[in-house]
Order: structure tokens, then C-alpha cells, then sequence
């Protein structure tokens, strides 16, 4: 393998990191303020998928399409928030994951009865297709599209969490809740808002995910939810830098097995990366960057 | 030391023999009345009831959530397939299969030993490192062994078949099998439960903190409990791959976990009691919704169906459940112990109101809850 091929290698990881970078931290900053596993993260990229579809259907341009879905994808998520998650608050995380696979269950039913069991079109604009020849290396725009929006997303949030009274809050809360309420800070806004945050993230990383795939269907959360989950357990479970380091070590992972695999154990490649994770929590149970949580029950 | 005062065993044997004859009647009048399709909606609820029980030894005494016991049925069901498909079939069906897989067949009681031996085993081996990590981790680790798992059957062909159906196993999961697993999973299940272990690790689910301080050693429990889970999980998975003959692993997957996680919580997790009504309430409504789905007529009205109505009600049921009624139907209490309660409890309500009649409001004492 030369130089060149191991370039196009490390952008096609830094592409499909991102996405996961996306998803992992979304599922990160619900986990670390609310304490919630949520499953039901990969619905949002669904309802995304199907905001997508349904705009597409209709002509309208991508560039309204695309702030649609995200907003779908935050507003679905503060739905969810209040209608299953609120009334659960303080119960375990187990009671918690376990309503959020009710969600998830609840929804993929909702997409099945009111939309269609079947794969639905989603035609991606040509110039996400289009390849961007830079030297010799080769560049899909989506790719370079998902790396910039990434890159510009992770730094709009670094500074809200930095600069605004919430973003601070939200941080505070992510490491010990209880103090961050008798400071002042009101759970009934902060959870919508985190939700809300994840939602949005989840809905970014939908435009890129079900543009790559250019179909939707009603079980199409399964597979990012997954990778989120795998990429903030990498990071350090409740971390949020942890979950972006997490989502880049898991794209990075995967695109090397996919590489470096010889073809007879390709089919593997799942389990090697699985097994690969495993191996590091028992070396680093906490993830690579730990979060500074207080533990939870 | 219990309230009642006798042996951890006699309670057990006794709340074992109150289910079981339960179970045994609803097998009966089944095996009686049943048309051929109902009677095979009952075989499946009560291969899941196995099933459902197998999660409560770990999950429901130890709060601890799993995902991987869904792979330790995808053992069990893998592993009967290979040893009880007859050797003329294999060679069409595995033809790449090691000899010793191939050119061998164990029958059913064979198979469910082996299946016990290695489900165990596996579990024994991701339980060791896994169970060490912290409460969350650990749910965590168990979707990793689901995950791989998954991989796994998909990729080892040779072997499984990938994603190719895994046909032409005989059908040797016979209702008597089928019932007499359950009851015994029950036994199994109660003893457990009411065990100086099961009591400890019940412990360590309220307060794990706590339960270390007073000396329980929750690791070593757990461990146990996991084993013993997975094992029975696994002749779960032997009898559901002889009763349908057939299967494919993304038969294996979350729509499996999901259904038996709910059969557990909707009964209420920690109790034996629990497990087996949420399993009786949870299949009936499975079954009804399914047929809601191929939609239904009512006099001459044909009411179109709609497939994905079950998920859609079974998410809300949970939510539902979830919200107001946390612990399940059933609660903490057991069947044997929440009828001698009623009566007591009645008892307790009518003296309460008796002595507060009696006492000025300075005297009164308040009633513990639990009097």
C-alpha cells in the first residue's frame, strides 16, 4: 500500500468519524446531564430521514431541506423528552434504557403503520457525489462536506458550552447534577435543552448518513445508535470530548480493518473491531477520557 | 431471615409449587381446548417463559441490565442445530463444517447438555472481566457480546450458514419439553432467589455500596448468577431452535431482547411470580396485536391490518408501565407472599383504625408501612 492510498485512506476515516462524532456526542450529553442511555437516539436520525424524504418529494431545495431535518430531529427530541423521559427522572439508568427502547420500539411501530414498511427514496443532490480531485487524491464532496460541517458544528458547540450561562450549566450538571440545581440551574430547562442539542446533532449527522445510504426506512436508527453507542463506551461513557475522540477512534477502526483485513476474514470485521473495544475497556474501563461524573446508580 | 421465619428452601419449594400448578393447569386446559395454532402461540410463550426467567436470576436479582443473553440463546439454538440436523443433511447443509460438527449427531438430550456446558462456559468467560466493571459498564459490555455474537453467525459461515436460513432441525421441542423446562426454570429460578446468594445479590441491587460494607462479595455473586442464567438461557435457545426447525441469526437480535426484557418488566423484574404472569400477559398481547396486524372483520366489516401496530403498542404499553407502575404488576412480592399480606395487611389497616378511635392524636403511633 503507498503513501497515496494511505492518505485516501486516513480522509475516508476522518469522513466517516465525524458522522460518528456527531452521533456519539449527542448520545453523550443526554447521558451525562440526564442520565439517560438513549436508544431511541437512532430514531431521530430516522424522523430526519423522513423530514428528507418527504421534502425531497415535494421539490423543495436542499438547502431548505437541510435545516428542516435538523430542526425536526431537535424538536422530536424535546418531544421526547417531555412525553417519556420527564416522567421517569430519577429513576435508575437501567429504568431509564429500558424506556428508551420503549421509545424506540414505540417509534420504529409509528414509521411502520403512518409511513411504510418499505425503503423510501431519498435522491442526493449530484454535487454531494461529485469528486474533488486535489493532486492525486480523490474526495467525494459528501465526504469533505461532513469533515467541514463537523469541524464547524464541534466548534459552535465548544464555545457555547464555554461562553453561554446554559452551555455552562449543561457542562456543570454533566458532572454533578444535584450541586448544579442548587446553584440555580432549573432541570426543566436544561433537560429540553439537552435533549434539544442532541436532537440537532443527531439530525446533522442524519443529512450525511441517509445521503450516503439514499434510502430511508423505518429501522434505519438501529445501525447509528449503535455506532454511537461503541464510540462514546471508546471515548468514556458520560464524556462528552471523549465521545468525539470515541466517534473518530471507531471511524478510524473501521475504515483500517476494512484496509488492512485480508479478504478472507473481511466478513470479521465487525468482531474485530468489537473485540478491539472490548480489549480496551478492560485496560481502561472508564474510556480514554473519563468523565468527571459523580457515579450514578 | 424472613418475616415468616421457616427455610429459604421450604419457601421456595412452597412458591415453586403454587406457580407450577398454575402453569401446569394453563398447560393442561391448553393441551385440552386449544385449536393446533393456539396451542402453538402457547409452545412459544412457554419457550419464552424459560427464556424470561433465565433474565430474571441475573437481571431482575442483580438490577443489573443485559443484552447478552439474547447471544446465549443464539448459542443454545446454534449448537442444537449442529448436533441434533441428522448427517445426511448436514453434509448438504454445512458441507464446509469440521468433521467433528459434520459427520456427528447427538440427539436432542445430547444437544441440550452440550448446549448447557458451553453456554455456560461462554458466559463464565466474558462474565469474569465484564462483571468487574462498574453497573452501567456492564449493560454496556453486554450489548458488545450481542454485537459480536451477531457478527460472529453472520461470518462464520461455514458453520452457520451466515444469513442463510439454518434449517431442518427436528422438531424435538415437544410440549412436554417445553412445559416441563418452564417449571423447572421456575424451581430453579425461586431457589435461587430465595438462596443466602439470591437475598445478597437482591441486596446489592437496592445498595451496592451498602451490600460490599456488609461483607456480600457481589463480584463472585454475580458471577454466579450470570452463569447460571446464561446456562438456562441456553436451553431456552435449544428449545426455540427444536420447536421451530428453522431460524436465522437476525432472529437473534433486538426485537428478541426487547420482547423478553418486556415480558420481565411489564410482570415486574424482581420476582419469579412476575416473570411468569408478564410472560402469560405480555404473549397474549403479542398474539392479539398480531392478529390485529392481518387485520380482522367484524361482521361484515373488514378492518384492514397494519403491519408494525405490535411495536407501536407494545412501546407505548412500556412507557405506560414504566410511568406508573415501576416495579411491574406484581411489584416485590411473590404470589405466595402477597396472599398471606392481603390478609394481614387488611388486619393491620382495621387495628390502625381501631387504636387511632381508641388514643388521643398525641398518643398515636404511626403504623409502619410494612406492619
Amino acid at each position: 500500500m503507498n503513501t497515496t492510498e494511505i492518505v485516501q485512506q486516513i480522509i475516508n476515516a476522518l469522513a466517516l468519524g465525524s458522522i460518528y462524532a456527531l452521533l456519539a456526542l449527542g448520545l453523550a450529553i443526554v447521558f451525562s446531564v440526564m442520565g439517560v442511555i438513549n436508544f431511541a437516539h437512532g430514531e431521530l436520525v430516522t424522523i430526519a430521514g423522513y423530514v428528507m424524504f418527504v421534502l425531497t418529494e415535494h421539490g423543495v431545495s436542499w438547502w431548505a431541506i437541510m435545516p428542516a431535518a435538523v430542526i425536526a430531529a431537535a424538536l422530536s427530541a424535546v418531544a421526547m423528552e417531555r412525553i417519556a423521559f420527564r416522567p421517569v427522572r430519577g429513576a435508575s439508568v437501567t429504568t431509564m434504557l429500558i424506556t428508551s427502547f420503549a421509545v424506540s420500539s414505540f417509534l420504529q411501530g409509528c414509521f411502520l403503520v403512518f409511513i411504510s414498511p418499505r425503503p423510501e427514496p431519498v435522491p442526493t443532490p449530484n454535487w454531494m457525489n461529485e469528486n474533488l480531485q486535489i493532486g492525486s487524491f480523490q474526495i467525494q464532496n459528501v465526504q469533505l462536506a461532513t469533515a467541514g460541517v463537523t469541524a464547524v458544528a464541534l466548534f459552535l458547540l465548544v464555545n457555547y458550552f464555554k461562553r453561554f450561562r446554559s452551555g455552562i450549566a449543561m457542562r456543570a450538571a454533566a458532572e454533578d447534577f444535584e450541586t448544579t440545581r442548587l446553584m440555580g440551574a432549573r432541570a426543566n430547562r436544561l433537560f429540553p435543552a439537552a435533549f434539544a442539542l442532541s436532537g440537532a446533532l443527531a439530525g446533522i449527522a442524519a443529512i450525511f448518513w441517509v445521503g450516503r445510504l439514499g434510502t430511508v426506512e423505518p429501522t434505519l436508527g438501529l445501525d447509528p445508535v449503535l455506532k454511537a453507542f461503541i464510540a462514546t463506551v471508546i471515548g468514556g461513557f458520560g464524556s462528552l470530548p471523549g465521545a468525539v475522540v470515541g466517534g473518530f477512534v471507531l471511524g478510524g477502526l473501521e475504515v483500517g480493518f476494512a484496509a488492512f483485513l485480508p479478504g478472507s476474514v473481511l466478513d470479521f470485521q465487525t468482531a474485530f473491531v468489537l473485540a478491539c473495544v472490548i480489549g480496551l475497556f478492560l485496560i481502561r474501563p472508564q474510556g480514554l477520557i473519563p468523565a468527571a461524573t459523580v457515579e450514578r446508580a | 431471615v424472613s418475616a415468616i421465619g421457616d427455610h429459604w428452601i421450604a419457601r421456595a419449594i412452597r412458591g415453586w409449587l403454587l406457580l407450577a400448578a398454575l402453569v401446569g393447569l394453563a398447560a393442561g386446559l391448553i393441551e385440552l381446548l386449544a385449536t393446533p395454532v393456539d396451542e402453538s402461540v402457547a409452545m412459544s410463550a412457554f419457550i419464552d417463559m424459560t427464556l424470561v426467567l433465565a433474565l430474571q436470576i441475573f437481571f431482575g436479582n442483580s438490577g443489573v441490565f443485559s443484552f447478552g443473553h439474547t447471544a446465549f440463546m443464539a448459542i443454545g439454538a446454534y449448537t442444537s442445530g449442529l448436533l441434533t440436523v441428522p448427517v445426511a443433511l448436514k453434509l448438504v447443509l454445512v458441507p464446509d463444517a469440521p468433521s467433528i460438527l459434520r459427520d456427528h449427531e447427538t440427539g436432542f438430550i445430547g444437544a441440550i447438555a452440550i448446549a448447557i456446558i458451553l453456554t455456560g462456559l461462554v458466559a463464565f468467560l466474558f462474565g469474569v472481566p465484564i462483571l468487574r466493571l462498574p453497573r452501567i459498564a456492564i449493560g454496556i459490555s453486554t450489548l458488545g457480546i450481542l454485537l459480536i455474537t451477531n457478527a460472529v453467525l453472520l461470518a462464520a459461515t461455514q458453520i452457520t450458514r451466515g444469513a442463510r436460513p439454518f434449517y431442518g432441525v427436528p422438531a424435538d421441542s415437544t410440549p412436554a419439553w417445553i412445559v416441563s423446562t418452564a417449571v423447572v426454570a421456575i424451581l430453579i429460578a425461586r431457589l435461587f432467589r430465595e438462596s443466602p446468594w439470591g437475598l445478597e445479590l437482591r441486596a446489592s441491587r437496592e445498595d451496592e455500596l451498602a451490600a460490599t460494607a456488609m461483607g456480600v462479595n457481589v463480584y463472585r455473586i454475580r458471577l454466579f448468577a450470570w452463569t447460571l442464567s446464561g446456562m438456562l438461557t441456553g436451553v431456552g435457545g435449544v428449545l426455540y431452535a427444536n420447536y421451530l426447525t428453522a431460524f436465522s441469526p437476525d432472529q437473534f437480535y433486538f426485537s428478541i431482547t426487547f420482547q423478553i426484557v418486556v415480558m420481565l418488566i411489564i410482570g415486574g423484574l424482581s420476582t419469579v411470580t412476575g416473570a411468569v404472569a408478564g410472560t402469560i400477559l405480555v404473549s397474549v398481547l403479542y398474539e392479539f396485536l398480531r392478529r390485529l396486524e392481518n387485520g380482522f372483520s367484524i361482521a361484515s366489516l373488514h378492518v384492514a391490518g397494519h403491519v408494525g401496530l405490535t411495536q407501536l403498542a407494545i412501546g407505548w404499553l412500556v412507557i405506560i408501565v414504566l410511568i406508573v407502575r415501576r416495579d411491574g404488576l406484581f411489584g416485590r412480592w411473590e404470589l405466595d407472599e402477597l396472599i398471606p399480606r392481603l390478609v394481614t395487611q387488611r388486619h393491620a389497616i382495621r387495628r390502625g383504625q381501631a387504636m387511632r378511635a381508641a388514643t388521643s392524636p398525641e398518643q398515636q403511633l404511626e403504623l409502619p408501612r410494612d406492619a
